[in-house]
């Protein structure tokens, strides 16, 4: 069945590219990583997951709520771990944002419990079949929602004034302020939407597996982190491809070999990638490398 | 305030468009500008001239908020803007070109040129000045599509004082506008800065190449480590022996 295979590959894909988008938005503007996006995605699956199952709403708004969720946390890290943190150490972000990874992770064990949340089946009754192949509803409602989001992202980047400021701010972030552009609020823009992005992947990986738990936050930054180390620090549309090809790597590993291997075999293509392309496979730009 | 001596002219009683007053600026411990004093009048191209490092740039940038000023005063239009944001300072209408065109490489001619009117970006008018940046600037138009780091030094040097002029400054800051060029272009980028005062635009304009400079100012200052050691107008500097000598290579010597 591999074709099938295939198909759940991307789709896992899909949730990759989102958690990857969220930390490329993040590099460009600052050139530096925001470590807490994993724990961002998996606060906002569980406020999401518990508005399913304990206020029974609809999907949509436990979805709105996820990206809500995640706009808040990503916001706060930004003043807590980046604003007010001296640009002087390369390092403080990085551990600041380590840290307050670590605060959700026991917030959510201390507030909520240790427990896996359940994330209900969304579309019961639609599945299409063709051939061999079958796609679930839930499969679709990941695959439209995570394409609408990367389509909007694109559009909101390339065709209004704040999506230009903000790849602006990722060229020359001096020369943008001088063009006018309240640099700060830009960047503090890009996390909000960074954390909105990485709310909605984590309540649909939630969706795809129809479980949420809180321990779940930083394997999910590693797996950003091969995923955009892979498609080129920075490189939106990298990023996208690589998760894909990711996506269909893991599934594949488990399908066919073991899943015992499928950390090991996508650690062992980024270590190659980083020894042999080390801008990533979809950048030409040389001098990433250096940059956080 | 002292009574200053000013040159008599025109703008001699008009309130200064920029006023900066014992400025002084740097980097760490390091002195750039140490104590520097100018005026800019309204409609007025005044040329600031120095060697390498004399603090012309970090002057610049001290006024146009890029860095922080140790001490000192700059007003503009009257009003004290010491130590604002950049982008406050765009919308109150100062446009600061800074050293090295420093265009977005990544984004096209058209959206750097939008970018330029960010601060406006919800008049209704931008479109206008856009094609009118155009049509002053041919040869960005074939290449408003371009990515802007793809463009030829002279065309991101057009580029980059386009997209100042979308903001529609009052003043323009413009740093060595002529670094890297041909001798071609760099006789059209000083015909455009003509044109631009002779449009009405006050121009503060920082230069190296003090023959050039001078011949298309008002006034200059010239700048020596730090400190501004002559000023008057610009035939007065360039009838000065000691100019001469020191700038332009000595009596009767071409540049």
């Amino acid at each position: 069945m591999l074709i099938q295979q295939l198909v759940n590959g991307l789709l896992l894909g899909t949730t990759f590219a989102l958690i990857a988008l969220s930390f490329n938005l993040v590099v460009g503007a600052l050139d530096r990583l925001n470590f807490a996006l994993g724990e961002t995605a998996m606060v906002s699956a569980i406020c999401g997951a518990l508005f399913l199952s304990q206020l029974d709403v609809p999907f949509v708004l436990a979805f709105l709520a996820a990206l809500v969720v995640g706009a808040l946390i990503a916001g706060i890290t930004f003043l807590l771990s980046f604003r007010f943190v001296s640009a002087d150490y390369h390092t403080a972000p990085i551990l600041s944002s380590l840290g307050v990874g670590l605060v959700l992770t026991s917030l959510v064990t201390r507030v909520l419990g240790s427990d896996q949340r359940r994330v209900p089946t969304v579309l019961k009754d639609v599945r299409i079949e063709v051939g061999p192949l079958r796609i679930v509803g839930d499969q679709l409602i990941i695959l439209v929602v995570a394409a609408l989001m990367t389509v909007l992202l694109y559009i909101f980047l390339n065709r209004t004034a704040w999506g230009m400021a903000i790849r602006g701010v990722s060229d020359d972030s001096d020369m943008t302020g001088l063009l006018g552009v309240p640099v700060q609020r830009v960047i503090l823009l890009t996390f909000v939407i960074s954390g909105t992005l990485a709310g909605a992947s984590g309540l649909l990986t939630g969706l795809s597996f129809h479980t949420v738990s809180p321990f779940t936050g930083f394997e999910t930054t590693l797996t950003a982190l091969m995923v955009i180390v892979l498609g080129g620090l920075g490189n939106i549309t990298g990023g996208v491809v690589a998760a894909l090809m990711i996506g269909v790597i893991e599934t594949l590993t488990v399908a066919y070999l073991s899943a015992t291997y499928r950390d090991l075999i996508v650690f062992l293509l980024v270590g190659i990638t980083l020894v042999a392309r080390p801008q990533g496979l979809f950048t030409r730009n040389t001098g990433v490398v250096g940059r956080v | 305030m002292a009574p200053e001596q000013r040159p008599a002219g025109p703008q001699a009683t008009a309130e200064p468009a920029l006023e900066v007053r014992e400025l002084r600026a740097g980097y760490g411990r390091i002195t750039g500008i140490d104590g520097i004093s100018l005026t800019v009048a309204p409609g007025e191209l005044v040329a600031l001239l120095g060697a390498n490092g004399a603090g012309k740039s970090t002057f610049l940038r001290a006024i146009s908020g890029m860095i922080r000023a140790w001490s000192g005063s700059v007003l503009f239009h009257g009003k004290e803007v010491t130590g604002q944001r950049s982008d406050r300072l765009v919308r109150s209408g100062m446009a600061h070109v800074p050293e090295g065109r420093r265009v977005l490489p990544t984004l096209t001619v058209e959206e750097n040129l939008r970018l330029g009117a960010f601060t406006r970006r919800r008049s209704g008018d931008v479109d206008a000045d856009l094609a009118s940046v155009l049509t002053r600037f041919g040869p960005l138009r074939e290449r408003r599509n371009q990515k802007a780091g793809t463009l030829s030094g002279g065309e991101q040097q057009m580029l980059s004082i386009g997209r100042a002029l979308m903001a529609r400054p009052t003043i323009l800051l413009l740093d060595e506008p002529s670094l890297g060029l041909s001798p071609r272009l760099v006789g059209e980028v000083f015909a455009l800065i003509r044109d631009l005062a002779s449009e009405g635009l006050t121009i503060l304009l920082v230069e190296q190449n003090v023959k050039q400079g001078l011949g298309c100012a008002d006034r200059g200052y010239l700048l020596s480590t730090g400190s501004v050691v002559m000023t008057g107008s610009a035939q007065e500097l360039l009838a000065n022996p000691k100019v001469i000598d020191s700038y332009l290579g000595g009596r009767g010597q071409e540049v």
